[in-house]
């Protein structure tokens, strides 16, 4: 087709332009899948942070704050949950397995987990996974501590490696348990997921290093009780801060939920992780939002830099619609080359955006990956994508009104003859 | 058929929208197949807008204009393109060529917009781009010169002459001049109009020549003067073309 050679044959005439224009909506266009690509790879990640849990119950306080400190380790539970109460809901007929949850120590800023085996056992995160051992396994001995992926590497600790635990969760805390010394027995692999910042250890060995403390004051000289003696008493724990419920039949859970908060004996609450989790995803999600909303908007700039570097050429190119009129053009056909270009810019564009998108993930996928623990998928576009490629080329297409109805209106003044 | 009317003009009236003051008024313009009319008029005098007229590219605002036999207001204004495509070439003052098309592809390209053209061209030649090349040939252009350079970078008169085989390719009925010589030495002049007509004469192309230098119109078989049969209110122009 001879108006395909013509805009193609034009815009190769007015290369650097061509290069220039193409090379900005490349940019946006990759600015805008990259995000994309971001965004979704950063909430399936979010999302997949927990899986298998039907409840997650904690003291009475807000849904986000018992998921953000029970899952994500973030923050500080307003209150622990009685032990008693936890054995009642873990024993309820209902209940498949519960994995209890004691926090409030920390290790060179990363958060202790008191647990039981059950967690090694239930826990899962992404699509149903469980936990694998990288080295070593559970802890059995009292002061055995299993840590996550990201602790062994950051601070370099293999199987075997004695440390001691601080109160608090502040990264530089002054009082140490320096008294009860654990060993590293295991650590696990990586999962992508808080568990990675996390020590492990039983609810015995939280109960352990604080039997001799009092109102949550470390203990009086003279009044403390060795590591020694501690293995030889009957560790019972009294509180728990949350426990995660697995429950036999996932109907039911409305029910049991009603049944937790309801409790008579103590205030308790009872979330669903997936409802709280896009809660809270929508409540981050306004950086999220921004983002794309700024990357709409660099795409626009870009398409209003073509509109004005085909708009700047017009005037030039009103002879070389003119001797086109002569052989035979019709009005329609200028109109159209302008549209034709823009579309041909716009695909390239296109198709440079994403192929630089690739070779970005190729590039940084790894970084990111290891760095900000967000895996994003490489060759796998999301419906989004393509909602956003046609976003792109139509509006292209309606940016490509402007210059094609100028030429237009040009050519219908000029007719034939270019008056100088 | 000497006598058959190529192009037959009567009571055109022609005026420009939102003025009062015809450009154009012409009671009768005719012209027989084969003739090399040089239309002369000074500037302003509404050459153009006669030529864009004739073209189909500007709508009358009365009168009738008739082609190789087709009434143009019986046309739509797409139809009026194609068929302008399929039966006129032009030759303008300059900058003739599409800056971005070799001089071949400049002289293929009525054929890709016209089947009547290509037609006629493939009767006779093997390809488009091979009866281009006979062309540029015949008007004494070495193609091969020509396929290593951009067609910007030809001389004016080399242009000139890619611009006239442009205009004959597919032999077209009519081909319209624009003053094509006024941007070429005197010397020149003379050998691109020798050119010129040669290629008319062998195709029995009609050949409407428009210039204000009225001392080439001896070389033509009628002189027009467009003052002459314009009866339109001069002082109406020169109001429009220069204030």
């Amino acid at each position: 087709m001879v108006i395909f050679k013509v805009a193609k044959k034009s815009l190769l005439n007015r290369k650097a332009t061509t290069l220039l224009t193409i090379f900005s909506l490349a940019l946006s266009v990759s600015l805008l899948l990259g995000i994309e690509r971001i965004r979704s790879g950063a909430k399936a990640s979010f999302e997949s942070t927990v899986s298998g849990v039907d409840l997650i119950v904690g003291a009475r306080s807000g849904p986000i704050n018992l998921l953000l400190y029970s899952i994500f380790r973030i923050g500080d539970a307003t209150n622990n949950i009685s032990y008693k109460s936890y054995e009642e809901f873990k024993d309820h007929s209902v209940v498949e397995w519960t994995i209890p949850i004691s926090l409030g120590d920390s290790h060179k800023g990363f958060r202790v987990v008191g647990t039981n085996r059950d967690y090694f056992k239930f826990y899962k995160y992404s699509n149903d996974e469980s936990l694998r051992f990288f080295q070593g396994n559970e802890f059995i001995k009292l002061f055995d501590v299993v840590v996550g992926s990201e602790v062994a590497k950051s601070l370099g600790y293999q199987v075997g490696d004695k440390i001691t635990l601080s109160h608090g969760t502040g990264n530089i805390s002054f009082q140490e348990h320096e008294d009860k010394p654990f060993t590293v027995v295991g650590i696990l692999d990586r999962t992508m997921t808080p568990v990675d910042s996390s020590l492990h250890v039983s609810l015995e060995a939280i109960t352990a290093i604080h039997v001799d403390w009092q109102n949550g004051a470390p203990p009086a000289p003279g009044e403390e009780i060795t590591a020694e003696k501690v293995l030889q008493m009957e560790l019972k724990p009294a509180d728990v801060t949350a426990f995660l419920v697995r429950l036999k039949s996932r109907i039911a859970v409305f029910n049991v939920q009603r049944e937790i908060n309801s409790y008579d004996e103590e205030s308790l609450l009872a979330i669903l992780p997936g409802v709280t989790l896009r809660d809270l995803w929508n409540t981050i999600g306004i950086a999220e939002k921004s983002l794309m909303i700024v990357s709409i908007l660099v795409f626009i700039v870009s398409l209003v830099g073509m509109v004005i570097s085909l708009l700047a050429t017009l005037n030039e190119r009103r002879r070389e619609m003119a001797i086109l009129r002569s052989i035979g053009a019709k009005k329609r056909f200028i109109f159209s080359v302008l549209v034709i270009e823009t579309c041909i810019l716009t695909i390239t564009g296109v198709l440079f955006g994403i192929a630089s998108l690739y070779v970005g993930l190729l590039i940084f996928r790894p970084v990111l990956e290891s760095q900000m623990g967000l895996t994003l998928g490489l060759f796998e576009p999301t419906e989004n994508d393509y909602r956003y490629i046609v976003l792109v080329l139509v509006g292209s297409l309606l940016a490509s009104i402007v210059p094609a109805l100028r030429a237009y209106k040009h050519s219908l003044a000029d007719g034939l003859v270019v008056k100088n | 058929m000497a006598n058959q009317i190529v192009l037959h003009i009567s009571d055109l009236v022609f005026s420009w929208p939102r003025s009062t003051a015809p450009l154009l008024n012409i009671d009768l313009l005719s012209v027989a197949k084969g003739e090399k009319i040089f239309l002369h008029g000074p500037s302003g005098s509404g050459k153009s807008t006669l030529l864009n007229v004739i073209g189909g590219v500007l709508e009358p605002e009365r009168g009738k204009i008739e082609v190789l036999g087709k009434n143009f207001s019986e046309l739509t204004s797409s139809r009026k393109d194609q068929f302008r495509g399929d039966h006129m070439g032009f030759i303008f003052q300059m900058f003739n060529l599409l800056p971005y098309f070799s001089a071949v592809e400049n002289v293929v390209l009525p054929c890709e917009f016209s089947k009547i053209k290509s037609k006629r061209v493939l009767e006779h030649a093997t390809s488009l781009e091979e009866e281009a090349k006979r062309l540029l040939t015949e008007l004494r252009l070495s193609v091969e010169d020509l396929s290593h350079k951009n067609v910007t970078k030809l001389s004016v008169g080399q242009q000139q002459r890619v611009a006239t085989a442009r205009a004959v390719m597919g032999r077209p009925e009519i081909i319209i001049a624009d003053e094509p010589t006024s941007a070429l030495d005197s010397n020149i002049r003379e050998s691109f109009l020798k050119l010129l007509f040669e290629e008319c004469h062998k195709f029995e192309i009609t050949l409407i020549f428009v210039s204000h230098d009225i001392s080439l119109g001896t070389k033509f078989d009628r002189v027009i003067s467009l003052c002459e049969i314009n009866k339109a209110n001069m002082s109406g122009q020169m109001e429009r073309e220069f204030i």
